[in-house]
Order: C-alpha cells, then sequence, then structure tokens
C-alpha cells in the first residue's frame, strides 16, 4: 500500500496527464461513429447563441448575391408548377389528390456557423427540435446537397457536411442510373470522389451526379454536381471518379432542412427484412 | 481575483472568440488554420506549475471543441502542449529566475528565445492536432505539410501579436 502511495506520489504529474488524454480520447471515439450522438458540439446554448449573433451580424454582407440566388430559384420553382405549363396532350385527365401521398416536407434553416477547411466538417443551423428538426434529416441548399443533421437541440441543430470523413452518400449518374458512393478525401472543399461506378460504363466529362433513390434521407434525384475528372488504374474494376460540388460550402447561408415522412416505414421494413435473413 | 488574473482570463476569452469567429474561417490555399488562441496558453505565468497548467489546457482545448464540433481534439492537443511546456520554459526561458507573476513573452524572454518557444509548442499542439483530427496515416505527406504550413503561420501571428501587445504596453 505504502509502495503503491508513493508509486502516485512520484508519478502524479504524469498520471493526471494520462487521465486529461484518456478523457479526450474517450470524447473523440464517441464522436467518430456517425450514428453516435456527440456529448461536445456546437448545438447547444452558448455556442449556438455566439455563432448566431455574429451569423446575424454578418448576413448584411452577403444579401446582395443571398438575393439573386433566392430570386434564382424562386423562379425555377415557378417553372416547375402546374399551372406554368400548357396540356399538349388534350388528353382528358384525372387529377386525384388521395392518389398522391406527400413524402417529402421542406422547410427553410439558416446556416449560423460553418467550416471548409477541417477534415471533418459541421453546419451549425438556426432550426431546433421546437421547429421539428429530428436527426437525420437532409439538408440541402439551393444548388444542391448539403449534409445530414446529427445532433439537435431545442433551438439549434448541427449537420455533418458533405464535407466529412464518415460522409457516404449514395449517388448516381443522372444519365444511365448506375449508382455509387461518394466521399470525401479532405483535400479540396470544391470536389468530391465518386467509387464503385464498373469501368465499362461509358462517362463523359460535365455529366450531372444526382442523389439516387436507395438513401432514405435524400429526396432522389436531388443534384450533387457534375463530373469533373475520371480514370481507371491499371488493373482495377472501377473507375477514380472526380466530381465537382454544385453546392459552393463557402458562401452558404439559407438552406432546406427535408423531412422524409416515409423514412421510419422505410427504415423499419429494410431492419426487420435483414434481421430476417440473419435468422435463417 | 487579482486584476493580473482578470486580465489573463480576459485574454484567454478574447484570443478564442477571435479564433472561433475571425480565424477559422479564414484560410489561405484551402487547408492552413491559424491558431492564434495558443498563444493564451503561451503566456500562462511561469510560476503556474504543470498540473494546473495541463488543466487550463484541457478547459480552452475543450471549450474550443464545444465551438467546433471536433469532441476532444483539440483538448488532447493542449494537454500534450502544456506537458511539456515546463520543459521547453527551462531550455528558453530566462537562466536567472523571474519576478513573481511574470509572463512567458518577448519581454521577458527577449525576441529569439520566445520565437523558438513558441515554435515548439506550435508544432507539437498542430502535430498532435491534425494527426488525431486525420485518424490514420492514409494522407500521411498532405497532414504534415499542413502541420508545416500551419505552424509557419501560427508562430508568425502569435509573435506578431507578441510584438503589438509589447508595443501599447511601452506606449
Amino acid at each position: 500500500m505504502r509502495n503503491l502511495l508513493d508509486f502516485l506520489y512520484k508519478n502524479y504529474v504524469f498520471l493526471v496527464f494520462a487521465l486529461l488524454q484518456f478523457v479526450s480520447f474517450y470524447l473523440i471515439a464517441n464522436n467518430t461513429y456517425y450514428q453516435r450522438a456527440s456529448i461536445v458540439n456546437s448545438a447547444n446554448a452558448v455556442t449556438g447563441g455566439v455563432y448566431k449573433e455574429y451569423a446575424n451580424a454578418n448576413e448584411y454582407v452577403g444579401l446582395r448575391s443571398q438575393n439573386e440566388a433566392l430570386s434564382k430559384e424562386n423562379a425555377m420553382l415557378h417553372n416547375m408548377l402546374v399551372d406554368a405549363h400548357l396540356d399538349l396532350t388534350k388528353l382528358s385527365q384525372l387529377r386525384n389528390d388521395t392518389l398522391y401521398k406527400q413524402q417529402y416536407h421542406y422547410f427553410t434553416a439558416k446556416v449560423i456557423n460553418n467550416t471548409v477547411n477541417a477534415r471533418n466538417n459541421y453546419i451549425t443551423i438556426n432550426k431546433g427540435s421546437l421547429q421539428g428538426v429530428r436527426r437525420d434529416m437532409a439538408v440541402i441548399g439551393a444548388s444542391g446537397i448539403v449534409g445530414i443533421v446529427q445532433n439537435v437541440s431545442p433551438h439549434y441543430c448541427t449537420a455533418m457536411s458533405l464535407l466529412h470523413k464518415d460522409s457516404r452518400i449514395s449517388a448516381r449518374i443522372k444519365k444511365n442510373e448506375y449508382f455509387g458512393s461518394l466521399t470525401w478525401s479532405g483535400t479540396n472543399y470544391e470536389y468530391a470522389d465518386l467509387n464503385d461506378i464498373p469501368k465499362h460504363v461509358k462517362l463523359a466529362k460535365g455529366d450531372t451526379i444526382v442523389t439516387s433513390a436507395y438513401s432514405s434521407i435524400f429526396p432522389e434525384g436531388i443534384i450533387i454536381g457534375r463530373i469533373d475528372k475520371f480514370e481507371i488504374q491499371d488493373a482495377a474494376n472501377f473507375y477514380n471518379i472526380r466530381v465537382k460540388l454544385a453546392t459552393d460550402y463557402k458562401k452558404l447561408t439559407h438552406v432546406y432542412m427535408v423531412e422524409n415522412l416515409l423514412k421510419q416505414e422505410q427504415d423499419t421494413l429494410e431492419v426487420k427484412s435483414k434481421e430476417n435473413g440473419n435468422d435463417n | 481575483m487579482t486584476i493580473e488574473t482578470l486580465k489573463i482570463l480576459l485574454r484567454f476569452i478574447l484570443l478564442m472568440l477571435i479564433q472561433v469567429l475571425l480565424l477559422n474561417h479564414i484560410n489561405f490555399s484551402g487547408f492552413i488554420n491559424p491558431m492564434l488562441y495558443t498563444l493564451a496558453l503561451l503566456m500562462v505565468p511561469f510560476e503556474v506549475s504543470i498540473v494546473s497548467g495541463m488543466i487550463i489546457g484541457f478547459i480552452t482545448g475543450i471549450s474550443l471543441d464545444y465551438f467546433m464540433n471536433s469532441a476532444g481534439m483539440h483538448a488532447s492537443a493542449c494537454v500534450l502542449m502544456m506537458y511539456v511546456r515546463p520543459r521547453l520554459l527551462k531550455a528558453f526561458g530566462p537562466r536567472d529566475g523571474y519576478e513573481p507573476e511574470a509572463q512567458p513573452s518577448i519581454k521577458t524572454m527577449g525576441n529569439m528565445e520566445f520565437l523558438y518557444f513558441s515554435f515548439f509548442m506550435v508544432i507539437i499542439h498542430h502535430s498532435a492536432l491534425f494527426f488525431i483530427e486525420a485518424f490514420s496515416m492514409q494522407h500521411f505527406f498532405f497532414t504534415v505539410g499542413r502541420i508545416i504550413l500551419s505552424t509557419i503561420f501560427t508562430v508568425l501571428l502569435v509573435n506578431i501579436t507578441q510584438y503589438i501587445m509589447y508595443q501599447t504596453k511601452t506606449r
């Protein structure tokens, strides 16, 4: 016992050091798994409040370009309305609302903090659980996808940006429906990598990449970006594709939160099938 | 709580706010991120013990982690930096002792000594931080490049800030 106390007394500096490092790494390890909520995040009252005040003050600087982007998007949305189209078929058609069930619910939010220069980037958004934000909701911008909600507090939420080590988004090539997963290598915030496209597929520079229907988070067909460069290494079966991202992560301000109203149904079914598969 | 402690506390808060609101949004060529907040830890008074130093480092680091969503990465790097601080202070600090409550600065240590001291402290901090952040050896040379360039910018900023602080005090 005496020896133990002596040992502790002699080495207490190192022990304190080890203890503090242990706590740090415990927090890091808890945060590494994408599915687990982290304890340390910027969706709390103090940090969220500081970021909000700063974003409020800063918003005026970008008002002009924001207005332009919003009016452009408005115009695009007007174009998509049924009223904006002439019926050229002259066939009588019945439009019955009970045939369509709304699957995605969109609402607007504002980005109050955002980084692009870390290996793992996060976005803090000014909507929280009181406004209906849930974990794993999709975040999209006017020009493309942005990220996935990770932590939610009553008034704020943080979203994992596409620019993250753990982000893996199911994407497909719009023109031929081949799908792969989109990851970010951490070097440049303008480009991401598309993997798992087999080498027999014909590609061209500028092909549009959109979200696939396999994700229960993102709606199908949201633009991700365009092919910038592609190559095949000698013996590989898959392309290395570099995608120029459609979203400019350096000037995110207004985003849309997307809730998949049928997500739970899809997820429960998929988990159930997996469990059944394991039994057999 | 003396006036001096209050001043140090204010400096911590000010430097951390500058870090979070300003410097984290400035990035030269995409990945150089200077960490001016390390200056607050560099300037912790000489007489603060190694254990208190590490605890101060942990609190500073974890506060920044809260802002930057980085879990315990900054905390870990800061604790490591504060762990080696007394050794570096012994190597570069004033030989013939110092006044009570004195703080490491270009005034108390001299220009070159403070430059060396800050360089070694910052490169330890950045090496730990960026390797924990990458958490792999996959982009080894990219990470090393990031460490070196960020260290240069941080050390420059730290020394320029020191110089400005020293100037205003003598006026």
